[in-house]
C-alpha cells in the first residue's frame, strides 16, 4: 500500500494525488488516529495560498509552497541532541516555520541509533520517517527493504530542484547509491584527517609544515617527539570501533585498495595488511602513552588537545577542542590528509520505506542537504558534502581543518557496506585490540582476523 | 588505665575504618560532581586538577533544555508506579509463600527468579515485537510493566524472608480478635517489617530509575527517562562529558531524597520491632 | 503434607497444635479462602500473571529460535538446525568457554568481596556511632548514579594519563599498571568497580535483616555472659542466614549477567580478557544479529544460572529444615 508513494507522477497534480493516496493508505493501516491528516490532505487544494507567507527569499518560498500541503505532519528522526544532529535540529526549526511540518529529533546514544533504526525497519513499524544512513549500515538497511528509492522524487518537478552533481562524487556514491539505485542524499561528510602539533614539531627540530607522508615517517617523527611526559602519537587502541578505523586508515594508506579483492576475499593477510597490523600494534604504541592501549576517541583527542601527544589520526567531528581559544594547544595545530589515504565516514539522509509521510520526509531531507542550509550552518558545525563549499574561501576561513577535510574526502576510500559489515568490524576490533595489548602476536592476529572474516563472508555467500 | 587505652585505640581504628569507607564510596561521586563544574580542558587536564574555576555552563544547559523537565517527570512517574506495583503485588505473593504451605510452593517461588536469569539482550527483540503489536512501545505503561516484571522476583523473595522472621503468634492474636488474614497482615505484620519494606522499595526504585536498555529500546520520545536522556550526550564521535556529569548529578538527587525519607521509616521500623519483638 | 491444598495450607510450620485449634474456632476455614478460592492462590496469582504473561512469549521465542539459524538481517534463508547452535557453543575451543571462565571469575570474586564488605559494613552500621545516619544514606549513592556516568567516571579515574588513581600511586613512588589495558589487571579493575556499585545492596539488605532481629535475644545472651563473637556466630548469623542466602542468590544471578559496566569500561578488552558471557551475547545478538545462536547461548546461560541457584536454594531448604528440627 505504501508503494503508491513511488508513483512516478510527472505533473504536480498527479503527484499530489499520489501523496494523498499514501496518507489515506497509511490511515487505513494506522486506524483511527491517522484519519484526520488523511482528510486534510485530500481536501487540500492549496492551503499555502490562504496562509500568510513567512518565507524571506526564493529558496524558502519554494519549500513553503510545496510543504504547506503537509502542514501538521510529524516527522520522526532517530538522531538528535549533539554534534551534527543538533545543528540539523536547529536548521529544521525554520523548516517547520515555513511548511508547518513538525519534526521530532530523538537524542539516542549513537551506538544504539543503529539498533533502534534496525528494529524499527525490521519490524516494519514505521516509527521513523527519516533514516540516518551511516553508510556502514547501508547493506543491513537494504536487507530489511527499509529504504525508499529516491529517483522519482529527485526528478519530480513538484519539488524544488536538486543538483546531485554538486555533491562530492565519492560521497554521493558511498552515502547515497546502492547497486545503481539512489536511496540517500549525501548529508554529513566525514573523513579521517591528520592533526599534528606544529609547535612540538619545531621544538623537536622537525619542519612544522611537513607533515609525515608515510606511516614510517609517522613512526620516525614520533620517536623524535617522544620524550619524558611527551608522546608522538595518540593511538585509539582500546577495544572499540576506532581501533578498526585507525587500522583501516593505515591499511588504506599502505595498500590504497579496499578490504576485499574482486572475488570478495579479505586482503588483510597481504603484505600491506600485515604491515598495517605491525604499525598498529608495535610501532604506534611505541610512540603513544602506555594508557593508549585502552583509549577510545575522547581520550586520544583530549591527549592531543592537552598537548601531551603531538599527532593523531582523527575524525573532524571531535576536533573542536583543538581550535577553541581556551585550548592549551590553541594556534599550535596543523592539519593534513593522512599519509597515503584515508577512510571515509559519514552519512546519507534517507526516507523509511515504512514511513506514513514519505513526501514530507523527502522534502525535509531535500531541505537539509540544500546548498543554502549547508552554507548557512557550516560555521555551527554542519559537516558539508558539496564540492563548491569546500573550495569557497569564506567557508575555508571558518576553521583551519575544513579544507583538509575536503581534500581527505576527495581521496577517501570507503569500507565495505555489505550487510555483514558490522560483524566484520566486530571481528577486526577484537583482534586489533588483542594485538595491541599483547594477547595475540601481530601476525597471528592478522591471520585470525582474515580467516574469521573469510569464513563469515563465505557463510553469507559473498565468497564462493 | 589499660582498658581506657584499648578503648581509645578502638575509637581511632573506628575513625580510620569509617574514613576509608567514605573515601572508597565517595571519591568517584566527588569526582563526578566536580567534573560537572569543570570545563572540558580542566576535566581532561594532565595531571588531574584538584583546584579549578567552576563553571555552571552544564547545569544551565540542562535546566534550559525544555526536554529536561519532561524527562524528570517521566522518570518519577515510571519509577513511582513501578515501586507501588512491585511492592503491592510482591507483598501479597511473598505473604502467601511465607505463610502457606502448598504443593509446588517452592518451585513456583523459584520459577520467578527465571525472569531475572536471562540476559536482558535476548528479551529485547521478542519484547519489541510484542510491544509493537500491543501498542505498548513508547508508553509509560509498557516500561512500568517491564520494570515491574524484573523487580517482582526480588521483591517477592526479599519480602518473603522478612515475613518469615515475624512470629506467627502475633498474627494469630489478631485473628482471635476477629481480624481477617489480610487485615492482620496489613495491621500487624507490615508495620513490623517496615525496614524490610523500605529496603525493598529502595532497590525496586533504583532498578527502575537506572534501567537503560529497555527504557531505550522499548521506550521512545514520550517516555525518555533520565538514563536514556543522559546517553543522548554520547554522540557519534564526541562525548559531552560535562553535560553527562551535570545531568547525572541532578539524577542522583531525587533518589537521595527518597532514601532520606525512607531512612526515617527505617529507624521507626526498628523501634517498632523492638517494642513488639 | 498429605491431602489437598486447603488442608495443607493450615499446616504452617510454626503453629502449635493448640493454637491451630483456637484459630479454627475463630473461623479459620473461611479465613483462608477468598471469593471461593484458596487465599494463597489469589495472593500469588497477580504476580504470576504479570511475570509470565509478559515473559512467556520472549522465553518461548528464545527456546524455539535456539534451534534455528535465524539472522535478523533477513537475506540468509531461515532454516531449522536442530542442536547445531548448542554443539557450536559447547565445542571445546569455542569462544564461549573463554567467556564462561571470565564470567565465573568476575561473579565469584565480585560477589565474594561484596559479601565480605557488605556484612562488615552492615555490622558496623548496626552499631551506634557518630555520623551513622549519614553513612547509611550515603552508601546508597553509588547505586543511584546512572551506570553510564559511573562507567565513564571510573574509566577516567583509572586512566593512566588523565586519571587520579594512577597519579596518586605515582606520587607515593610506585608504578601503576594500565588498569583497563593490562590483560592481567583489567578484570580486577572491573570487579572493583562492580564491588563499589553493588556492595551497598548487600549492606542495606543485611542491615535490614540485622535490624529485624529481636533485641531481647541478644540482651539475654549478653546477660548470660556470651562474648560478642559468640553472640554473632550463635544468634545473629543464624537469624540473618536466610536473608544472606537470598541476597547472595540475587547478586550472583545479577553478576552472572552484568553487562553495562563492562561495556562502558572495557567492552570486553583487552583482547577477550573481560568478555563476560553477556558481552559475548550482546556481540552476537546486536552486532551480528544472529538471533538463533544468541538464543541458544542465553538458554545455556539460564540453565547454568539455574543450577547455581538450585545450589543456593538447597542451602536455604537445609537451613529451614534445621530450624524446624531445633524448634521441635
Amino acid at each position: 500500500m505504501a508503494g503508491t508513494a513511488e508513483g512516478n507522477g510527472s505533473s504536480r497534480r498527479e503527484f499530489l494525488r499520489a501523496g494523498a493516496l499514501t496518507v489515506a493508505g497509511a490511515a487505513v493501516v494506522a486506524c483511527a488516529p491517522a484519519a484526520a491528516p488523511a482528510e486534510e490532505a485530500t481536501g487540500s487544494q492549496a492551503p499555502a495560498v490562504t496562509q500568510a507567507s513567512v518565507a524571506t527569499n526564493d529558496f524558502e518560498a519554494a519549500y513553503e509552497e510545496v510543504g504547506r500541503q503537509w502542514e501538521g505532519t510529524l516527522l520522526r528522526v532517530p538522531v538528535g541532541g549533539v554534534g551534527h544532529w543538533a545543528v540539523n535540529e536547529t536548521a529544521s526549526a525554520r523548516f517547520t516555520e515555513l511548511t508547518g511540518i513538525e519534526t521530532e529529533w530523538e537524542n539516542n546514544p549513537y551506538d544504539q541509533v543503529y539498533d533502534k533504526t534496525f528494529l524499527d525497519l525490521g519490524s516494519q513499524s514505521g516509527t521513523y520517517d527519516i533514516i540516518d544512513l551511516n553508510f556502514a549500515w547501508f547493506g543491513q538497511f537494504i536487507a530489511t527493504d527499509g529504504l525508499m528509492r529516491l529517483e522519482d522524487y529527485v526528478d519530480n518537478p513538484a519539488f524544488p530542484p536538486i543538483d546531485l552533481d554538486a555533491f562530492v562524487p565519492a560521497v554521493l556514491e558511498v552515502y547515497g547509491k546502492w547497486e545503481g539505485g539512489l536511496y540517500g542524499l549525501p548529508w554529513l561528510g566525514d573523513a579521517m584527517i591528520f592533526p599534528y602539533n606544529q609547535t612540538h614539531f619545531e621544538a623537536a627540530g622537525l619542519d612544522p609544515d611537513a607533515s609525515p607522508e608515510t606511516w614510517d615517517e609517522v613512526h620516525s617523527f614520533g620517536l623524535e617527539l617522544t620524550q619524558d611526559d611527551q608522546y608522538g602519537f595518540a593511538l585509539m587502541g582500546g577495544r572499540q570501533i576506532q581501533a578498526m578505523c585507525t587500522y583501516a586508515a593505515i591499511f588504506f594508506g599502505l595498500a590504497n585498495k579496499g578490504f576485499y579483492d574482486d572475488a570478495g576475499v579479505p586482503q588483510f593477510d597481504s603484505d600491506e595488511g600485515l604491515e598495517a597490523m605491525e604499525i598498529m600494534a608495535v610501532k604506534l604504541p611505541e610512540i603513544s602513552p602506555p594508557a593508549a592501549i585502552s583509549w577510545d576517541i575522547v581520550q586520544a583527542a583530549e591527549a592531543v588537545a592537552q598537548g601531551t601527544c603531538s599527532m593523531e589520526i582523527q575524525w573532524p567531528g571531535i576536533l573542536q577542542g583543538l581550535i577553541v581559544e581556551d585550548s592549551p594547544v590553541y594556534g599550535q595545530m596543523g592539519f593534513s590528509a593522512p599519509p597515503g589515504g584515508t577512510p571515509l565516514g559519514g552519512h546519507g539522509i534517507a526516507v523509511s520505506n515504512y514511513s506514513r509521510n514519505k513526501d514530507a520526509a523527502y522534502l525535509l531531507c531535500h531541505y537539509l542537504v540544500s546548498p543554502e542550509i549547508q552554507r548557512q550552518y557550516v560555521s555551527e558545525g554542519y559537516a558539508i558534502t558539496l564540492t563548491d563549499l569546500f573550495e569557497d574561501p569564506e567557508v575555508q576561513a571558518i576553521n583551519p581543518y575544513l579544507k583538509t577535510m575536503g581534500d581527505a574526502m576527495a581521496i577517501g576510500l570507503s569500507w565495505p557496506r555489505t550487510e555483514e559489515t558490522n560483524e566484520v568490524f566486530d571481528i577486526m576490533v577484537k583482534h586489533i585490540n588483542a594485538a595491541i595489548t599483547g594477547e595475540e602476536a601481530p601476525d597471528e592476529a592478522t591471520k585470525l582476523m582474515n580467516d574469521e572474516i573469510l569464513e563469515l563472508r563465505r557463510e553469507r555467500g559473498y565468497v564462493s | 588505665m589499660g582498658t581506657k587505652n584499648l578503648k581509645r585505640i578502638r575509637n581511632v581504628a573506628m575513625i580510620f575504618v569509617v574514613a576509608a569507607v567514605w573515601i572508597f564510596y565517595f571519591f568517584p561521586i566527588y569526582w563526578m560532581v566536580s567534573s560537572s563544574f569543570k570545563t572540558r580542558a580542566d576535566t581532561f587536564a594532565i595531571p588531574p586538577k584538584w583546584l579549578f574555576w567552576p563553571t555552571l555552563q552544564f547545569y544551565l544547559n540542562s535546566f534550559t533544555d525544555p526536554k529536561f523537565l519532561k524527562v524528570i517527570q517521566n522518570s518519577v512517574i515510571i519509577t513511582g508506579t513501578t515501586v507501588i506495583l512491585s511492592l503491592l503485588l510482591g507483598a501479597w505473593a511473598a505473604y502467601a509463600f511465607a505463610r502457606f504451605r502448598f504443593k509446588g510452593s517452592l518451585t513456583l517461588s523459584f520459577s520467578l527468579i527465571i525472569a531475572r536469569m536471562m540476559p536482558p539482550i535476548v528479551f529485547i527483540v521478542p519484547l519489541y515485537l510484542l510491544f509493537n503489536s500491543l501498542k505498548l512501545r513508547n508508553s509509560h505503561m509498557g516500561l512500568i510493566l517491564v520494570f515491574t516484571v524484573f523487580n517482582l522476583p526480588f521483591t517477592v523473595w526479599m519480602l518473603k524472608s522478612f515475613f518469615e522472621e515475624v512470629p506467627i503468634e502475633l498474627e494469630e492474636a489478631a485473628w482471635i480478635d476477629g481480624a481477617s488474614r489480610l487485615q492482620a497482615m496489613g495491621r500487624v505484620i507490615l508495620p513490623l517489617i517496615a525496614p524490610g519494606l523500605a529496603a525493598t522499595a529502595v532497590f525496586a526504585a533504583l532498578l527502575a530509575w537506572n534501567e537503560f536498555l529497555f527504557a531505550l529500546l522499548l521506550g521512545g520520545p514520550d517516555t525518555t527517562t533520565l538514563p536514556v536522556f543522559l546517553s543522548g550526550f554520547l554522540g557519534e564521535r564526541d562525548v559531552e562529558w560535562g553535560d553527562i556529569m551535570a545531568t547525572a548529578t541532578v539524577a542522583v538527587l531525587p533518589p537521595t531524597l527518597l532514601v532520606m525519607l525512607v531512612q526515617q521509616n527505617l529507624i521507626k521500623g526498628l523501634t517498632l520491632g523492638a517494642v513488639k519483638g | 503434607m498429605t491431602s489437598g491444598e486447603q488442608r495443607a495450607s493450615f499446616e504452617q510450620g510454626q503453629v502449635s497444635e493448640g493454637m491451630q485449634g483456637q484459630i479454627r474456632a475463630a473461623g479459620g476455614e473461611r479465613r483462608n479462602r477468598l471469593l471461593g478460592l484458596p487465599l494463597h492462590f489469589i495472593l500469588i496469582a497477580p504476580t504470576f500473571l504479570i511475570v509470565f504473561g509478559l515473559l512467556v512469549y520472549p522465553l518461548g521465542y528464545a527456546i524455539v529460535l535456539g534451534f534455528s539459524n535465524k539472522i535478523l538481517t533477513g537475506s540468509v534463508p531461515f532454516k531449522w538446525v536442530g542442536l547445531e547452535n548448542y554443539i557450536d557453543l559447547l565445542e571445546v575451543d569455542s569462544e564461549m568457554w573463554t567467556s564462561v571462565g571470565v564470567t565465573l571469575r568476575f561473579a565469584l570474586v565480585g560477589v565474594f568481596f561484596e559479601f565480605i564488605i557488605g556484612l562488615s559494613l552492615a555490622l558496623l552500621l548496626n552499631r551506634e556511632f557518630r555520623g551513622r545516619t549519614w553513612l547509611r544514606v550515603g552508601l546508597l549513592v553509588p547505586l543511584m548514579v546512572p551506570p553510564l556516568a559511573s562507567g565513564l567516571i571510573w574509566r577516567i579515574i583509572y586512566d593512566d594519563e588523565f586519571g587520579v588513581f594512577p597519579h596518586l600511586i605515582r606520587t607515593v613512588g610506585a608504578n601503576p599498571p594500565i588498569f583497563l589495558g593490562d590483560p592481567d589487571w583489567a578484570l580486577y579493575a572491573v570487579v572493583a568497580t562492580e564491588v563499589w556499585r553493588s556492595s551497598p545492596f548487600m549492606v542495606l539488605v543485611l542491615l535490614a535483616a540485622l535490624q529485624a532481629q529481636p533485641v531481647e535475644t541478644i540482651e539475654a545472651a549478653e546477660v548470660d555472659g556470651a562474648s560478642g563473637w559468640q553472640v554473632f556466630r550463635l544468634i545473629t548469623l543464624p537469624f540473618i542466614t536466610p536473608v544472606i542466602i537470598v541476597a547472595l542468590l540475587f547478586r550472583t544471578v545479577d553478576a552472572l549477567r552484568t553487562f553495562d559496566l563492562i561495556f562502558l569500561l572495557t567492552a570486553g578488552g583487552p583482547g577477550t580478557t573481560t568478555e563476560v558471557i553477556s558481552m559475548f551475547i550482546y556481540r552476537w545478538g546486536f552486532r551480528h544479529f544472529k538471533l538463533g545462536f544468541t538464543s541458544a547461548a542465553s538458554i545455556l546461560l539460564m540453565i547454568a544460572t539455574l543450577i547455581i541457584c538450585i545450589f543456593y536454594l538447597r542451602m536455604l531448604v537445609v537451613r529451614q529444615a534445621e530450624v524446624q528440627l531445633t524448634q521441635e
